[in-house]
């Protein structure tokens, strides 16, 4: 499967990750290798099977609405690079 | 800019505009949908968090059991088919109100699909009109956190507390119409999830939201406009409000051969003008995948039956018992359907009353009033319980009262001292009315003789003096006479 450098900046883009010039060439083999492995998959009939959505069998896992503790607002904030005591802070989100 | 405001008449009436809502509505559990955090508004910003609420690596989401249920409930209240086997998916995207990254919602696998709302409403020209609102499905996902954006500020300020909230997300059809079909839609949706109790249904705090889908078409034409969506409108008045300017402002870019962008706009409330955002994207930039973390959820047939149990009655279940059972007329069934605490108010006050006109006319009435009077208020908290509103009803149906003294003199105390008896009350203050017929039977002799003239003006056929027979004979007896039976006595004297 071919991927070409727009494609490989569109998702890049979208995950948030910055590339430079110097890792196009080795992204774009890699990513490659690893389609070329899924595409097998494409090789399977799989018109009257399910999509298998989950590994495990396990079903209904739910809790009860009943309250449950909570983070303490300073250890909520602790690990915040940027915070006011009450709010997390990030860079202005303009829009 | 296109000068929206000079468009005319004619030009408008040759487009028309098709509407889609995606109407978001909090469900009032105690807690969050995927952790056990309080889910309450108003607490102190940040108090209401986890690690999972705060995405720490790790950590991983537990699904709420009555979200789904409430998620149920709305579904059958709407007739949509309930997906039996659901799961949840992610939907991928960056923005500082969603910790984890991705946004916990369902996709291919919404838990309702289908159903519909059918909606009354008045059209510009008055004419009232019936239409079935289809919806296209409704899925469970998770409220974001709430961005504090502060002009002074260079920062945007983060509260968590809201990330997590349990939403249902109901998306219609492209079938709407008009705003006020928009505006009608918005009220059954309101009205439904209160009766049922799964939202307060309060658009100022944010806990029923409403988007538009907005694009316009010449009249007879098939294929829909470019799609604009219409953000941030807080009333079902501004949400009207943004159809009537979004209609304008799109026939307005067709007509001067302008290109409409799919965009998403938000609403300005001050100028009632909507603004471009965002361009959106492709649509697969969010690239769901179910997301492995949450187990799928089956939906048995025992569970269907326990939820189905538990639903309170709908209001349109009620008008038809209003108005077929209880053979009041449509006008009166809508006003008591209206909220659900007038609708149970009304329902035990006639069971217990034994009359539902009566029942009606007083909840319509001094209820009506009072609540209008203490808007703060819903029925349930009238300071009269339906048992001893029914005191009162009896009083009058049995003639002990006259009706007015009731409302006008009886009532009143009563709503500034609950817990006393009606019948004492009535008794204290000499209100128990005389409908003993012999003993008014004197009275009424009495006024004939002391008006001999008037009678005979009466016998002449001055018939309007009847009044003022019945007027003494009430003064004589100092109010405590029953009219009716004061109007039997003269009718058969003076006739």
């Amino acid at each position: 499967m071919q991927i070409d450098k727009a494609t490989l900046h569109k998702i890049a883009n979208l995950a948030r990750l910055e590339i430079t010039p110097e890792e196009e060439a080795p992204l774009l083999q890699s990513l490659e290798n690893v389609l070329s492995w899924m595409e097998h998959l494409n090789e399977l009939d799989t018109d009257n099977v399910a999509p298998l959505t989950h590994i495990s069998s396990e079903i209904n896992v739910m809790r009860e609405d009943v309250v449950g503790d909570h983070l303490p607002r300073e250890q909520g904030l602790y690990n915040a690079p940027s915070q006011d005591g009450t709010y997390f802070r990030v860079p202005k989100v303009i829009e | 800019m296109t000068d929206t405001l000079n468009l005319a008449p004619e030009v408008l009436a040759k487009y028309e505009i098709v509407i889609g809502l995606e109407v978001h509505c909090q469900l009032q559990t105690n807690t969050k949908i995927f952790a056990s955090d309080a889910n309450h508004f108003g607490s102190e910003p940040n108090t209401n968090i986890s690690v999972i609420t705060l995405a720490h690596p790790g950590t991983l989401p537990k699904l709420n059991k009555k979200a789904v249920e409430y998620a149920v409930r709305m579904g059958l209240a709407c007739g949509c088919s309930i997906t039996r086997n659901t799961i949840f998916d992610r939907k991928n995207y960056f923005y500082p109100d969603l910790p984890k990254g991705y946004q916990l919602s369902q996709d291919k696998f919404p838990i309702c699909v289908g159903g519909q709302i059918p909606v009354m409403y008045k059209d510009k020209h008055g004419k009232t009109v019936e239409k079935v609102v289809q919806i296209h499905h409704i899925h469970l996902e998770e409220d974001a956190g709430k961005s504090v954006h502060d002009g002074a500020l260079t920062d945007t300020l983060l509260d968590y507390n809201r990330a997590g909230t349990p939403l249902i997300e109901m998306v219609t059809d492209p079938c709407i119409g008009s705003a006020e079909e928009a505006g009608a839609f918005l009220t059954a949706v309101r009205q439904l999830v209160r009766f049922i109790d799964i939202c307060d249904g309060n658009m100022e705090e944010g806990s029923l939201r409403c988007d538009l889908n907005v694009s316009v078409r010449l009249k007879g034409t098939l294929p829909l406009g470019t799609k604009v969506e219409v953000k941030n409108m807080n009333s079902i008045r501004n949400v009207m409000k943004a159809v009537e300017t979004e209609f304008r402002r799109q026939v307005g870019m067709v007509e001067n051969g302008e290109t409409i962008l799919q965009e998403t706009r938000m609403f300005d409330p001050e100028t009632g003008e909507t603004s471009g955002m965002r361009v959106k994207e492709t649509m697969n930039d969010y690239r769901y995948f179910p997301e492995p973390d949450l187990a799928p959820v089956f939906i048995s047939d025992a569970w269907m039956a326990k939820i189905q149990d538990e639903m309170p009655p709908l209001p349109r279940q009620l008008f038809e018992k209003f108005t077929t059972k209880y053979g009041l007329s449509a006008g009166h069934a809508t006003t008591l359907t209206d909220t659900k605490e007038v609708a149970l108010y009304f329902e035990e006050l006639s069971a217990k009353a034994g009359n539902y006109q009566a029942a009606a006319n007083w909840v319509l009435g001094p209820v009506k009033t009072y609540l209008n009077e203490n808007s703060d208020k819903t029925a349930d908290q009238f300071p009269l319980s339906p048992v001893q509103l029914a005191e009162v009803i009896k009083l009058v149906e049995s003639n002990q009262v006259s009706h007015t003294t009731a409302s006008h003199k009886l009532l009143p105390i009563l709503l500034e001292n609950p817990t006393q008896n009606p019948l004492e009350v009535a008794k204290q203050n000499n209100w128990l009315q005389n409908s003993d017929a012999g003993a008014l039977e004197g009275i009424v002799d009495e006024v004939l003789t002391a008006m001999a003239d008037k009678v005979q003006e009466f016998k002449k056929g001055k018939k309007g003096l009847m009044g003022l027979f019945v007027g003494e004979v009430m003064k004589k007896s100092k109010g405590s006479a029953d009219p009716k039976v004061v109007n039997q006595l003269l009718g058969k004297k003076l006739g």
